[in-house]
């Protein structure tokens, strides 16, 4: 056995220490190492300080115990770190331990200073979702709280519009911005009172657009989809479950014969298991090409939830997260970010689960971005913020907080943490 | 990877994100500080002793 | 180009750096023995097939059992699978180009205006930048902006700045005065100020100029009242400031002192929270002298500039290499040379270069959130660490030039002012830069150092018709080896400043 030697973990490396249980994780690999014992874990913690920046001189006793050089093994053999004899170089290394860095970051900028928190704010503007109108017949049953779930129309009882010339003004401000998407929802879109207006002015607006509308109200709507101008425009079609096929084979047909097929994109809401199946078969028998299915929890599938949409850890780690994206989930809210939504009564959000941040027609696009980057409620809202994933070794690897944990009034949408 | 895992819709429409974003572009937020008040030139001296020093005549 | 650089440090560390990681990891003798015989073109999936039980000896280092070997030899293959050895190419990174819609949407954020409100001064110091050593400017006739231009130029950038191009929430806006002797002409910064102020607009405006001090204490009230940032050029002490002289050669260092504490006396809490000093490294002063001189005067730390190597005179160059000083060289001359740099720390240039080393190299900083969610592999750059036009500042010469700063030549100016208007237009203004950037970029594409470049290509002869064939910081693999090495190293010797500086100082 050596008689001193450099034992250091790797700067590919992410280390989650919690609560006597510590995380090693490889992002090269994507293998993670889990440790409890005590022993283990204050090394961990030792090499994770910035006084040591991953590296530990490790004596002939310690390289000894047995507990120790078993974990200096597993980490060896997982390529997470390494042991070096002491006498290879004049000096202790120095590695870069990873730390997350915004230069521009908001809480610094706010402590004063040259920099301020709205200098270049529009940049991280990428996404806006406007409900245009809240009036839909239909009676599908995900449509209670379907749009805090994910990107989908829904339904008010009293009829609501948004005014064009609020929408306009508030399109305006975002041409400096990076947007990259508008998304027009209702109810039913094509009820909107100045539709055709509307559609006259997105097609002069050089951004890309998404119209969203439940498969049935595309049904009698083919001039109106045809005064759509098809450069960087896209469609997103609800279909809810049980599917009306015959009807949904028209729809895609009438699509086609507007040359459409290539920019219509299918989401068909679940809350059954055996509806998995039966969407894929639909879909295989229409030929639908670009379609998502995505979970709605009803209040009563919680089950079906735990079964279908719940993480483990083996699908955690088949993701590989990269550092970056590990540092991107520490900082902000890769899904939330970015995106503001305008529902038909005028309330502008960062998130159709949180606090309103503005209404249409009174504040500007600029003032509404200021507060959600100042208050970060949703745009910078990481699972670090809300128990139980604050006090979990995974809590970076685990996907980003999203509607769903709203809704089923818990964050750990998990198999890992009781 | 089951299809309604939530690390499988969450990835996707991370996916889906980074594919919208505008491509391409030029990268505005790189270059080398050289002046703006108060801050000053940065200067490489440490790296300048390997390499000798430069001096740029007017010609 | 090959994407992984091996650098070993004074201690004799080996690290690997590689582009497509962005991170230094450490590597043990072994791993550098396949390294090599990797570059050399040897197959090492055969070689170790070959390899002895007893396994291979390692000069300086010893002998590694053949079990020991295969054990580098996977850590080898990870790093392959992980792209780390595969070839790297810059062209298509570096051929980024300007368009008329990126002025455009620049102007709209310009967020830095400087007028040279003079070109006369009532100093002649020796090291001028427009004095007797350079050779790269307009000459000096003593003149002054006329406010109408000024006002032309605001008027100019006020319909950009309200555009929905802008992209700050209020943008903030710096309005500096520059000179010779900005003071020289406070008419026209009150008028400039003045007519700020009347507009009444949503943007907020901060102020600010570099001055001798001379006529501070006459323009002192107007000065505190509109919050101005003051930079002092102060270089020490009466011996340390002999090179900054009336035009009779007599020394100013006394009435400088005068102006000085009479502010201070005057406005404690503005000279406290508004006032730096800046001082020029020569052969009159040091970094020590300089250190001890502010902290007991003023309780300051001046920033640390040294004379500018850029445009030297040929026929001075002998008395220029006589006065100038390197400030990491005065500093080692110090008494106590790390308490100094502890304390002066991101004031001085080598502290800021390893600042951006890490920045740069550590791969954990981001310059906003943005670059946390994106991936930057589409995204183009123009050659050289040169900002793009105007999007640092804007500058106005005294004689209607506007260039995008004013420590550069006069002869690269983009657009002018006269009593006609403002004449910038924005597709010429990209076809001019990107003709500059044209006559570099196939350099920077085999340039190590491309992506920390610290050139400034307005500091490159752009005259010529042909492209350039020389740039003073080109570096090839070798070279690039030892200046990261030379990094290292200084890290290593001070691991307390890795965390010291990922957590107090911020680039912006």
């Amino acid at each position: 056995m050596k008689k001193s030697s450099w034992f250091y973990l790797d700067p590919y490396v992410h280390i989650a220490i919690k609560q006597g249980h510590a995380l090693v994780y490889n992002t090269l690999t994507g293998q993670a190492l889990k440790e409890d014992s005590p022993v283990i874990v204050d090394l961990i913690k030792k090499l994770n300080t910035k006084k040591h920046l991953l590296v530990v001189e490790l004596g002939e006793e310690e390289l000894n115990n047995p507990e120790i050089a078993a974990f200096v093994g597993r980490v060896r053999h997982h390529f997470s770190g390494d042991l070096i004899d002491k006498s290879y170089s004049g000096g202790k290394p120095l590695l870069m331990r990873p730390q997350v860095k915004v230069q521009k970051d908001v809480e610094e900028l706010k402590k004063g200073g040259e920099g301020y928190v709205g200098e270049e704010i529009m940049n991280y503007l990428t996404e806006i979702a406007l409900y245009i109108d809240n009036s839909c017949t239909g009676e599908c049953s995900s449509c209670a709280g379907g749009y805090r779930q994910f990107l989908s129309c829904t339904r008010g009882h009293t009829p609501e519009e948004l005014e064009i010339e609020d929408i306009k003004r508030f399109l305006n401000e975002a041409q400096g911005s990076s947007l990259f998407k508008v998304n027009i929802l209702g109810g039913d879109i094509f009820a909107y009172s100045k539709f055709t207006e509307l559609v006259g002015y997105l097609n002069k607006y050089s951004k890309p657009k998404t119209f969203h509308s439940h498969y049935l109200h595309l049904e009698g709507r083919e001039e109106e989809i045809g005064r759509i101008d098809r450069a960087f425009t896209s469609f997103s079609i609800l279909v809810d479950v049980p599917v009306k096929e015959d009807r949904l084979a028209r729809v895609a047909a009438m699509l086609a014969r507007l040359g459409l097929s290539q920019d219509a994109h299918y989401l068909f809401v679940i809350q059954k298991e055996e509806e998995i199946d039966e969407v894929e078969a639909v879909a295989s028998r229409l030929k639908l090409t670009h379609y998502t299915l995505k979970p709605f929890y009803n209040g009563n599938n919680l089950a079906f939830f735990k079964d279908n949409v719940f993480v483990n850890k083996a699908e955690l780690l088949l993701l590989k997260p990269s550092l970056k994206q590990i540092f991107s989930r520490m900082k902000l809210n890769p899904l939330s970010f970015g995106k503001i939504t305008v529902l038909s009564n005028r309330g502008i959000y960062a998130n159709a689960n949180a606090k309103k941040i503005g209404v249409l027609g009174r504040d500007s696009l600029y003032d509404v971005v200021l507060r959600e980057m100042f208050n970060g409620g949703s745009w910078r809202r990481s699972r670090d913020r809300v128990a139980p994933c604050k006090s979990c070794v995974y809590c970076y690897l685990c996907p980003p907080l999203t509607g769903y944990e709203y809704s089923l009034k818990r964050n750990n949408l998990c198999n890992l943490v009781d | 990877m089951r299809k309604l895992s939530l690390a499988n819709l969450a990835q996707n429409e991370l996916q889906k994100n980074e594919a919208n974003k505008v491509k391409g572009g030029l990268c505005t937020c790189y270059c080398a500080e050289c002046t703006c008040p108060p801050e000053y030139r940065v200067e490489y001296r440490i790296a300048d002793k390997v390499d000798g020093r430069v001096f740029v005549s007017a010609g | 180009m090959n994407p992984t650089i091996l650098c070993k440090t004074k201690k004799g560390n080996t690290y690997l750096y590689n582009f497509n990681l962005n991170q230094f990891v450490l590597v043990h003798p072994v791993m550098v023995h396949l390294l090599g015989l990797a570059k050399s073109g040897a197959n090492l999936a055969d070689w170790l097939e070959k390899c002895p039980a007893e396994g291979i000896e390692i000069e300086n280092y010893g002998r590694f059992g053949r079990e020991e070997v295969a054990y580098y030899y996977r850590k080898y293959l990870l790093f392959d699978r992980n792209n780390l050895f595969s070839e790297m190419e810059k062209g298509e990174k570096l051929s980024g180009r300007i368009s008329k819609e990126d002025v455009s949407s620049i102007l709209s954020n310009v967020n830095d205006v400087v007028f040279e409100t003079t070109d006369g001064c009532n100093l002649n110091c020796k090291y001028c930048a427009f004095g007797e050593y350079y050779g790269n400017y307009d000459k000096r006739e003593k003149k002054y902006l006329d406010f109408s231009m000024a006002q032309k130029m605001l008027d100019f950038l006020l319909d950009f700045w309200q555009s929905p191009l802008n992209r700050s929430h209020k943008a903030k806006i710096n309005i500096g005065f520059y000179g010779g002797e900005p003071l020289m002409n406070v008419d026209l910064m009150k008028k400039v100020v003045d007519y700020i102020k009347r507009k009444e607009l949503r943007n907020s405006f901060v102020f600010r100029l570099t001055t001798n001090a001379l006529l501070v204490e006459r323009n002192m009230d107007f000065l505190v009242e509109n919050d101005f940032g003051m930079l002092i050029s102060l270089d020490g002490d009466k011996e340390n400031n002999g090179y900054r002289v009336f035009h009779d050669g007599s020394e100013a260092h006394e009435e400088i002192l005068k102006n000085v504490l009479a502010l201070k006396n005057r406005y404690p809490t503005y000279f406290e929270r508004k006032v730096s000093f800046n001082t020029v490294l020569h052969n009159k002063n040091s970094v020590e002298g300089v250190y001890r001189y502010f902290k007991k005067n003023f309780d300051k730390i001046p920033l640390l500039s040294e004379v500018s190597p850029i445009g030297i005179r040929h026929d001075k160059r002998e008395e220029f290499i006589n006065i100038y000083r390197n400030t990491e060289e005065s500093l080692a001359l110090a008494k106590d040379p790390l308490a100094l740099e502890k304390d002066i720390f991101q004031r001085l240039s080598g502290i800021r270069g390893l600042c951006s080393i890490i920045n740069q190299y550590s791969g954990c900083c981001y310059t906003d959130y943005s670059g946390l969610l994106y991936s930057t592999k589409d995204v183009k750059r123009i050659p050289t660490g040169t900002c793009l036009p105007f999007s640092k500042k804007l500058f106005l010469s005294v004689n209607g030039k506007i260039m995008p700063c004013e420590r550069i030549g006069h002869q690269y100016y983009y657009g002018t002012v006269d009593e006609q208007g403002v004449h910038l237009d924005a597709g010429e203004v990209a076809q001019k830069a990107n003709q500059y950037f044209d006559k570099i970029r196939h350099k920077c594409t085999t340039c190590y150092k491309a992506d920390l470049c610290s050139v400034c290509i307005y500091n490159l002869k752009l005259d010529g018709a042909q492209p350039l064939n020389n740039c003073p910081e080109f570096m090839n693999h070798e070279g690039f080896s030892r200046y990261l090495a030379s990094w290292l190293s200084k890290l290593e010797e001070h691991p307390e400043y890795y965390p010291r500086i990922m957590d107090e100082v911020y680039i912006s």
